[in-house]
């Protein structure tokens, strides 16, 4: 059993299957984006919904009353995919060219009018080698070629340029979905501009699997060791993170386990070590710390209070570079509370230590 | 020795032109060349009656000129806001109204250019194939 809808298709009314539809639809999208955007392409494009409208009124023709993925096929199998339109034709691909490369242009006095909306990012589809320069200059608005020459500049300064490349290149994310692509040339996120942005990219993969057909795929392979590079350097750093990440982590492990150590010397009473340091009048304060149940919330107390910003801190500065997982909003809030608690914790245990021995500090 | 040479010389020149590659140039150019009569022959087509769609279609097939129908839509459009072809809706039995083209004035005279065109072209052809 399948769900169906009624479509109106050149005219007509059709039933048709749910997966039938989608197909239909994406073939249509397909062929809406191969024609572009000019007042002929709507026109070309009723026109052959009106022959797939016929096509399908010839085969349904009251034997079948709904229309099947498999009808759906025949149809395009029929027309032709779009790539195919131009097989023969080919003038069309020519003629979009320019329409595309004219966009590009104007890109910049474009993007003017609504600055200051953009969010950095990686620039991965006007990459030379990680899209850092790229996406600096779509955020600052100014050409690559300029970002580039400063670069380059500062690699000359010994070699500071590469190092802060490298820490660029792993601090700022990659601007993968169209949303993201959006803002990073800072346009609004809405349907129709991210309807825009993929129809863009479309055809900007449809032009560089036909560049790689057509050349000889000696940039292809260039870019491909611009990658290699890349994915190089980034193992590389992320392997020196880890080390870093390991040390730190190594010593808060060691001073937290240290502070609960003192605590419980101080709770048990063995005080040895520190009787002689300890100033005679903090005997009141050393006894309520060795109160059992004092003693033990201002030790959770502590641990939660610095434990869970280290926590934060630490995977905030390594967590990229470690390839964590992004921290869930839920995981902020837990983390938020627990703090909230900890601190908290702190406060009524030291309350109640001034309460208690309140003559000596006021 | 030096034939060996030679020989070496031969196999590298085999590796630059791969079998791939010279399949791929005359599927080009043959599709260049239909390219270039599509346009002639649907005039040719619409030359005798205003027709509509897939009967123009069904005259291209025969003459193996286009693979998909595809091809044709944009082809008709871009001809008929170039002032070459006209339309008219003409009532149909199965289903909702037809476009059937037909050509204009500025159409046939560019189909007898065209054809002028064409004859020149075979008779030269002819002449270097003899």
């Amino acid at each position: 059993m399948k769900k169906t809808l009624s479509v109106n298709l050149g005219g007509s009314v059709y039933h048709i299957d749910e997966d039938a539809y989608q197909e239909l639809m994406d073939y249509l999208q397909e062929v809406k984006s191969h024609l572009g955007s000019d007042a002929s392409s709507a026109e070309v494009l009723i026109d052959i919904e009106q022959r797939i409208s016929e096509l399908f009124g010839q085969w349904m023709q009251g034997r079948r009353e709904v229309i099947t993925a498999g009808d759906v096929q025949k149809v395009i199998s029929i027309l032709g995919r779009p790539e195919q339109f131009d097989n023969v034709e080919g003038e069309k691909a020519e003629e979009a060219e320019p329409e595309k490369a004219a966009p590009k242009s104007e890109k910049w006095s474009d993007e003017r009018t609504n600055y200051g909306h953009r969010k950095l990012y990686r620039d991965g589809d006007n990459a030379k080698m990680g899209g850092v320069c790229a996406g600096l200059a779509a955020y600052l608005n100014v050409s690559v070629v300029l970002i580039r020459l400063i670069w380059v500049c500062m690699f000359l300064f010994y070699g500071t340029g590469l190092l802060i490349y490298i820490i660029c290149l792993i601090i700022i994310p990659e601007a993968r979905t169209a949303a993201q692509r959006l803002e990073m040339v800072g346009e609004d996120v809405t349907i129709d501009n991210i309807e825009k942005k993929v129809r863009q990219e479309a055809g900007k993969v449809k032009d560089r699997v036909d560049g790689y057909v057509r050349s000889n795929r000696a940039h292809e392979n260039v870019r491909n060791a611009g990658n290699g590079f890349v994915e190089a350097i980034r193992v590389v750093v992320k392997v020196f993170f880890a080390f870093i990440a390991g040390a730190i982590g190594l010593a808060a492990f060691v001073t937290v386990i240290g502070l609960i150590f003192a605590l419980l010397v101080l709770w048990t009473g063995n005080l040895h070590f520190i009787q002689g340091a300890w100033p005679h009048e903090f005997m009141p304060l050393q006894q309520a710390l060795m109160n059992p149940s004092s003693a033990t919330w201002m030790t959770f107390g502590l641990i939660l209070a610095i434990g869970i910003p280290f926590i934060a801190i630490f995977r905030l500065l390594f967590g990229r570079a470690l390839n964590m997982k992004r921290t869930a909003a839920w995981e902020v809030w837990v983390g938020f509370i627990v703090w909230f608690i900890g601190l908290g914790l702190c406060i009524f245990s030291g309350l109640h230590l001034l309460s208690t021995f309140g003559g000596f500090w006021i | 020795m030096f034939a060996n040479e030679s020989g070496n010389h031969q196999r590298r020149t085999c590796t630059f032109r791969p079998f791939k590659t010279t399949n791929m140039d005359i599927e080009n150019v043959k599709s260049q060349m239909r390219k270039g009569f599509l346009e002639y022959c649907t005039l040719l087509i619409l030359r005798k009656k205003a027709s509509y769609t897939s009967d123009i279609i069904e005259g291209l097939k025969s003459a193996q000129l286009i693979v998909v129908e595809g091809t044709l839509y944009p082809l008709l459009t871009r001809l008929k806001n170039d002032g070459l072809l006209s339309y008219e809706w003409v009532e149909s039995t199965q289903g909702p109204p037809r476009k059937y083209y037909s050509l204009t004035d500025n159409g046939v005279v560019l189909l007898d250019n065209l054809g002028e065109a064409w004859q020149e072209l075979s008779s030269s052809i002819n002449h270097l194939n003899e």
